[in-house]
């Protein structure tokens, strides 16, 4: 391409962001077409891939020219997108040049990072893996990955450690992020993950947010959702949150509540359902059982804390007697929300003529209580029988982008196998059979959570780490305790990475990683769909798929057996032998020859087709039809679970000596710690720095206007950061919030390791904090 | 050679003003949104510097209600000499 067809190229690429960004930012703006000079593209190759960032999944076309990726454009035949992209999709190859691209593999000795060839690191990682086992046991040494892990990476990672080590300690960073969202459908449903698809953003009639910025963190499917207004007017979204944001703007209706009583806004508009007698009863009945488990279950911050649920099979009277505490009055006094907005949002779910789809992410999920407000979100959604329908539905949204995918359906947890539990002795059978290993080299047992490998880690029960594809050092709450840990003298920590991160930076081992399409690989979305991308580009330097640098160190400490496959197929092979786990009608994933052809498939794929919406019994394979128009297979009675969940107040609440609220989250320039988008001028520029939002009351009383710094202070570490005072978003008074993207401002030091007992997911959304005038 | 675009946002009423005053800017092309309430802006400049003088330029245009950067590009060439005027080591 000569200079001047590259010029009006990346012109159309500039324009195409800003229209996206446009589309995203100010609700039913459209432009018409851009009158472009066509451009000469010729020598410019067009390949598909999902985009490496969310959890939306996303198809874009990359452009290729020369061996460098030079463009990306939506890809239009993707369903997700229909042809846009977010500003960080736009952006998202320019994250594979960064000039400081780990492109060799470093080794520390005395006390610095030295470069050494890769096999050489590599040796050095497997001698390590296997010291430690014999100094101090297979349950000494981890592995720690990621919902950005693609779906083969994570599949040898369990293999090796679950099947060839014998260990459980396999985590990854979507126990961070989705674990509430996994446990809530367990619990509720029997099987993980949404019913229905994004296809309900086209048929429903009102959309409940609850605790979701969807405008900043999934910005093309927020565009649907106004899309969907644009085209039927009376579409109503609604904002349920504890903070405005650019999804407040464009809702018609924003809501704020106290952090944690969503709880009991959620049991109050069940109450509303049954005392208005807006219940469908005769879904409930055919459909649905009650069931309670057990109250005033802690926090975690123990180490050590343990924590198993009993389900106690109750009725229908004591449902209602149990709901009798959430009258609209009560709630309005614990929440914040009138009991007029209350009865509104009940009116809404209750409306036979209206569908309505509830989403959530982050606000439900990292959350003390996050399996339970899960479920008491599935309540609203089953009692008026409004669920598994085109339109009908609640629909967790996925933070990273193959959260779902790998960590979720390969099982890339310590209880999980890419098929059910290590604790269920026909699932271990299943997995020693697959993966050819005896049986009893699996072990039953779970052992460690994130945060309680971290812990472990810190006490010595863990001694050595592989870290692939996230950045702990920055992520984890509570974080100078699981800093300290690392750098320990006898910790051996391994970090697999593009950048150089604070992670790396208390490695003993790097590895340069192959990014993205830098590598085969596949990722699987927030609606069960799966996504192949081939490898467009060849990795800088020695970098190397996470993939591969398992199968190495496997290979060098004698489990090379497991992983027989050539290099060149070695994806396809992984896909097929990972395939047998889900066979079958409920789970079964689209054949590699499918998923290379378009773009993405959805589980059950069955028959050649994927299955939009589960358990309904015309549009589900899975359902049997003797049960009705609904089929809830993943329970044992076959009918979905209500469950009663009280209100109980959060680990750590404000009080005299801190008291605010602190609330961490994301912002739409960036991906979670920046470690990638910071590397791209123009989102780095667009959102420099981390910053903390105050109420512009709570900030008048402090005494600080906007762009001065103050302190923020907990029990665990403080910070001096810029304060934004009706910036971009405006926490409700009382609480503030703090982005995590930017690693001189690690907000997460002063976090609280604070989980939810079912889901062990903490709980990065409240803590308690001083806000000082400096 | 940078090329950027901007969405800048303004009052419908002032929309023909402010894009005649954008088109008489360097290095300027602009397309209005249809119902006039947002501008999208591709501006290509010879070097940094002639688009810092543009974004100042913008900065005091008449009739805006928003500026916002939606796009950045720059020959790879220039990257350094970016990062030399203000962007933190990370960035590249």
């Amino acid at each position: 391409m000569n200079d001047l067809t590259r010029r009006e190229f990346v012109k159309r690429a500039a324009y195409t962001a800003a229209a996206a960004a446009a589309v995203a930012m100010v609700p039913g703006v459209s432009f018409g077409a851009w009158n472009e000079q066509d451009a000469d593209l010729s020598d410019v190759q067009w390949r598909k891939t999902p985009c490496r960032f969310c959890g939306t999944g996303c198809g874009l076309l990359v452009g290729l020219a020369k061996g460098r990726a030079v463009a990306v454009k939506g890809d239009p035949d993707a369903s997700v997108n229909r042809g846009l992209a977010c500003v960080k999709g736009y952006h998202s190859v320019q994250a594979l040049y960064g000039k400081d691209r780990l492109t060799q593999a470093l080794v520390r000795r005395d006390g610095k990072m030295v470069p050494v060839p890769i096999s050489e690191a590599l040796d050095l990682v497997a001698s390590k893996l296997q010291s430690t086992i014999k100094e101090t046991g297979k349950d000494s040494v981890s592995i720690y990955g990621s919902g950005q892990w693609t779906i083969p990476d994570g599949y040898v990672a369990s293999k090796l450690f679950k099947g060839g080590i014998g260990t459980n300690n396999v985590e990854a960073n979507a126990r961070l992020c989705m674990a509430s969202a996994a446990t809530g459908f367990m619990t509720s449903f029997g099987l993980d993950e949404p019913m229905g698809c994004y296809a309900d953003m086209e048929l429903a009639d009102v959309f409940v947010l609850w605790g979701n910025n969807m405008a900043e963190m999934h910005p093309v499917l927020f565009s649907r959702l106004l899309a969907r207004r644009q085209k039927a007017p009376d579409t109503l979204i609604i904002d349920l949150a504890t903070r405005h944001t650019r999804t407040s703007e464009a809702a018609d209706s924003s809501i704020m509540f106290k952090p944690q009583t969503d709880l009991a806004i959620a049991n109050a508009i069940c109450y509303l359902l049954v005392e208005n007698d807006w219940v469908n009863h005769d879904f409930v009945r055919k459909h649905v059982s009650f069931h309670a488990g057990k109250t005033n279950i802690g926090y975690g911050t123990e180490d050590g804390f343990a924590f198993n649920d009993v389900a106690t099979d109750v009725d229908w009277d004591a449902y209602k007697a149990f709901l009798a505490d959430y009258t609209p009055e009560k709630v309005e006094a614990l929440s914040g929300v009138s009991a007029a907005n209350i009865r509104y949002l009940a009116s809404l779910y209750a409306d036979p003529a209206k569908k309505v789809v509830s989403y959530w992410c982050m606000g439900m999920n990292q959350h003390t209580r996050g399996t339970w407000i899960n479920n008491l979100v599935y309540n609203i959604h089953l009692l008026v029988g409004k669920i598994s329908q085109p339109g009908n539905g609640p629909f967790s949204l996925t933070g990273q982008p193959s959260a779902c995918g790998t960590v979720r359906e390969v099982g890339t947890l310590t209880h999980a196998l890419p098929h059910g539990v290590v604790t269920n002795e026909h699932d271990r059978q299943m997995a020693a059979e697959i993966w050819n290993v005896p049986l009893e080299r699996i072990a039953a047992k779970p052992t460690y959570h994130t945060v309680e490998m971290f812990r472990a880690l810190d006490r010595g029960d863990i001694r050595f780490m592989w870290i692939q594809v996230t950045n702990p050092m920055v992520t984890m709450p509570n974080l100078q305790r699981y800093r300290k840990g690392c750098q320990k003298d006898d910790r051996f920590i391994v970090v697999s990475d593009v950048y150089p991160t604070p992670t790396t930076d208390i490695a003993d081992v790097i590895l340069p990683s192959a990014m993205w399409i830098e590598r085969e690989g596949m990722y699987g979305n927030s609606e069960r769909r799966t996504q192949h991308f081939d490898q467009l580009l060849q990795p800088p330097g020695e970098a190397m798929s996470d993939t591969w640098q398992i199968i190495e160190v496997a290979k060098r400490i004698g489990h090379g057996d497991l992983f027989p496959w050539p290099k060149e197929t070695h994806i396809e092979e992984i896909w097929k032998e990972y395939g047998r786990f889900h066979a079958g009608p409920k789970h079964g994933m689209a054949p590699y020859e499918v998923l290379r052809k378009q773009a993405g498939a959805m589980w059950p794929y069955v028959d050649g087709k994927s299955t939009e919406w589960r358990y309904n019994t015309e549009l589900d394979p899975a359902c049997d039809k003797a049960n009705g128009a609904f089929d809830f297979y993943g329970n044992s009675d076959r009918r979905a679970w209500i469950w009663l969940r009280p209100y109980e107040p959060a680990a750590e609440s404000p009080d005299a000596e801190y008291p605010f609220w602190l609330n961490s989250g994301r912002v739409v320039e960036h991906w979670h710690t920046g470690s990638m988008t910071r590397r791209v001028p123009t989102l780095h520029r667009a959102m420099p720095n981390s910053y903390v939002e105050i109420h512009p009351d709570d900030a008048d009383r402090i005494g600080v206007r906007s762009g001065e710094e103050v302190r923020l202070v907990t029990r665990r570490g403080e910070m001096k950061i810029v304060c934004w005072i009706n910036g971009r978003g405006r926490p409700t008074p009382g609480q503030v919030f703090v982005p995590f993207f930017d690693e001189n401002y690690l907000v997460n030091e002063l976090t609280l390791d604070a989980f939810c007992p079912i889901s062990k997911q903490p709980d990065y959304k409240k803590c308690a904090v001083r806000v000082e005038r400096i | 050679m940078p090329i950027c675009s901007y969405l800048i946002q303004v009052d419908p009423p002032r929309v023909q003003d402010v894009q005649a005053d954008l088109a008489a800017l360097p290095g300027c092309t602009t397309r209005v949104s249809e119902d006039g309430r947002v501008i999208i802006l591709v501006t290509d400049t010879p070097d940094l510097a002639a688009e810092a003088d543009l974004q100042h330029a913008l900065k005091c245009l008449r009739g805006i209600d928003g500026l916002a950067l939606a796009f950045g590009y720059t020959e790879p060439e220039h990257i350094d000499e970016m990062a030399a005027s203000g962007l933190p080591e990370v960035a590249g």
